[in-house]
């Protein structure tokens, strides 16, 4: 169960790594919208938002300017607000914030659905992003 | 050659259930698997999609607006069947639930199109389908659309070459007078009985176009392994048995109790069920465990199956030797709502397993108290099936069954079971001087001569031992009742 705690843990650094957005900066919500891209049709919209909702729940003793509207039922509106709260703290701040909700979210969804598929899933997500990271990158 | 359209066939391999589809699904067919709440649908869905997907053969399960998917998710994942790898690559998982929210069902349609061209399925599910019903519109209207959603779905999947299966939580008779059922090439019905305590789940083919399936209900049971379905058929006996009348020491085998072969002419015929009638005390167990015993000594192994409220081989030291010694299997249920498929079931693999040639079923009168009130019912058809599947099988069988002690009656024919016996030995006690005094008699051996003496007999440590000659105890004739009483 370590192991794979330990993999889920990589995977999400390495899912944070490659995102970059137009201006040349770190986007921290593209992980999420790749998440959402394939946790979505698995689980619907609504598992996610409310995966996310507890997610934040937990993480506001440690980062209060987290807390969010809980009632939101489209991830586009999540990740908005969520990308302005991030932009609200200095970059280290966010960064840190970010990748503890991305584990809490994915803890969540392990103790749900188990590590094995939770792994899976963040592996989708990554291929996805390096593919298309590499594809910007040979244009 | 015929010019015919041949029907592929798809083995499901869930246990029983290609036996009643008649060796498997139909390709392409367009099938609903309908029941109640809990009725095991989703659990057998997931356990064909699992069986039967793979890379050339791939796999969308669409959740509507039954069962969330996260849950789905979790509590599938526990059984033994659901094998991670092939999800992502040869299954996906797609929820519906926001289209069917947003949209009508022209836009669900278009959506499930969508997936199917995109990942080329050949195995499609949808649950739950009624989620899906349950959003058409009031008024003729809104079923004229259901329907032609239904038809539309129907054709597109067959012409997409995929077979499919809407998952619904229909009652049998909402099932059957639903508009799915006129497109529905078949119909699979999953139930749960309960009469007193007990539930016995049950399935039932309704209907399954081109392909000859078993009619009726038949019992299934779901464990960590998934669904495992009893399908109430007959097996045929083996033509090696011996033909009736035979002599041959080839053709009988020995009891364990050497008077009463010379009784039986020369011993048991091989592959008969002797029934032992008696009353408690009488030394059923005793006899039957010098039958297992007498086989092991031949170098035969033997599976007995007690229903009584502890194993015998507690307190029989015989037979904990032979259990222990590996040359007996004791097959025991602590179930109380037992269908008798199971326990055939649980009998057949532990014959196979050891490839046993003797099994002893002690006792027939306690039977009953572990079957579900429903198979309780008809002890006499439970004891037919065990005995057929057991001749079936090619062993010979001892069963017992234990009589009231009426001592002047040799209840033979109790409860009919008698009548489905090859053989039946009866044992019985008569008070004389002071003390209780056991015979035994042969009653019937089909196709072969017997002996007709009643003859005494004692228990000792080393099993039954009968006398040589007839008992002079019993004169045995008949009086007229006297006129005056």
């Amino acid at each position: 169960m370590d192991k794979n705690h330990d993999k889920r843990q990589q995977l999400i650094f390495d899912l944070l790594r490659p995102g970059r957005d137009a201006a040349g900066g770190i986007d921290p919500v593209r992980p999420w919208k790749r998440l959402a891209a394939h946790l979505n049709p698995l689980i619907g919209e609504t598992g996610f938002t409310a995966l996310y909702g507890r997610a934040i729940r937990l993480m506001q003793s440690h980062y209060p300017w987290l807390a969010g509207e809980q009632s939101m039922r489209s991830t586009d509106s999540l990740f908005t607000n969520l990308a302005s709260q991030l932009s609200s703290v200095n970059a280290t701040l966010a960064a840190e914030a970010n990748l503890a909700l991305l584990d809490t979210f994915s803890k969540l969804l392990s103790g749900l659905i188990g590590e094995a598929l939770t792994i899976r899933l963040l592996n989708s997500a990554w291929d996805d992003a390096s593919h298309q990271g590499n594809a910007k990158e040979q244009k | 050659m015929s010019d015919k359209v041949t029907l592929g066939t798809l083995a499901t391999t869930v246990p029983g259930l290609d036996v009643l589809l008649g060796g498997g699904l139909s390709e392409f067919s367009f099938n609903l698997i309908a029941g109640a709440p809990g009725s095991g649908k989703t659990t057998l869905a997931h356990q064909i999609m699992f069986s039967l997907a793979g890379p050339q053969r791939k796999a969308l399960f669409f959740t509507v607006l039954g069962e969330p998917p996260l849950k789905m998710l979790r509590y599938q994942q526990q059984y033994s069947f659901y094998d991670l790898d092939k999800v992502g690559n040869s299954i996906r998982y797609v929820n519906l639930g926001e289209d069917l929210r947003m949209g009508n069902f022209s836009g669900v349609l278009d959506r499930i199109m969508r997936e199917v061209e995109a990942f080329s399925p050949s195995l499609v599910f949808v649950d739950s389908f009624r989620s899906v019903v349950q959003t058409a519109k009031d008024g003729n209207e809104g079923i004229a659309d259901l329907q032609h959603f239904i038809q539309e779905l129907g054709t597109r999947m067959t012409s997409w070459e995929a077979t499919t299966f809407l998952i619904g939580e229909y009652t049998q008779v909402e099932a059957e007078a639903n508009p799915i059922m006129t497109v529905a090439d078949g119909l699979l019905y999953l139930s749960q009985y309960q009469e007193r305590d007990s539930v016995v789940r049950k399935i039932r083919i309704v209907k399954m176009r081109g392909r000859e399936h078993l009619s009726g209900s038949h019992a299934f049971r779901i464990s960590g392994d998934g669904v495992r379905i009893y399908p109430r058929v007959l097996p045929r006996v083996p033509e090696m048995l011996p033909k009736g009348g035979s002599t041959e020491a080839s053709s009988r085998i020995a009891t364990g109790t050497p008077q009463l072969d010379e009784m039986l002419n020369g011993g048991l015929p091989r592959g008969h069920a002797l029934l032992v009638t008696g009353p408690s005390g009488s030394g059923k167990t005793v006899f039957s465990t010098g039958f297992l015993a007498e086989g092991s000594s031949r170098g035969e192994k033997g599976v007995v199956v007690f229903f009584e409220k502890t194993t015998p081989s507690v307190r029989n030291r015989k037979l904990s030797e032979l259990v222990e010694s590996g040359d007996v299997c004791i097959v025991e249920s602590r179930l109380l709502d037992l269908a008798v498929e199971e326990l055939i079931d649980d009998l057949v693999k532990a014959v196979q397993r050891t490839g046993a040639t003797r099994v002893v079923l002690d006792s027939l009168s306690e039977f009953g108290l572990y079957l579900a009130p429903e198979c309780r019912a008809d002890i006499r058809d439970a004891v037919f099936r065990v005995f057929s599947t057991l001749a079936g099988l090619g062993v010979s069988v001892v069963a017992t069954i234990g009589l009231e002690d009426r001592v002047m009656q040799a209840d033979a024919s109790r409860a009919g079971i008698a009548f489905l016996a090859d053989a039946v030995v009866a044992m019985r006690a008569v008070e004389t001087e002071g003390r209780l005094v056991r015979l035994i008699s042969v009653v019937k051996v089909r196709g072969s001569a017997h002996s007709a003496d009643l003859r005494e007999y004692v228990i000792t440590d080393d099993g039954i031992e009968i006398d040589d000659r007839p008992t002079g105890l019993l004169p045995g004739w008949l009086s007229p009742r006297d006129p005056g009483r």
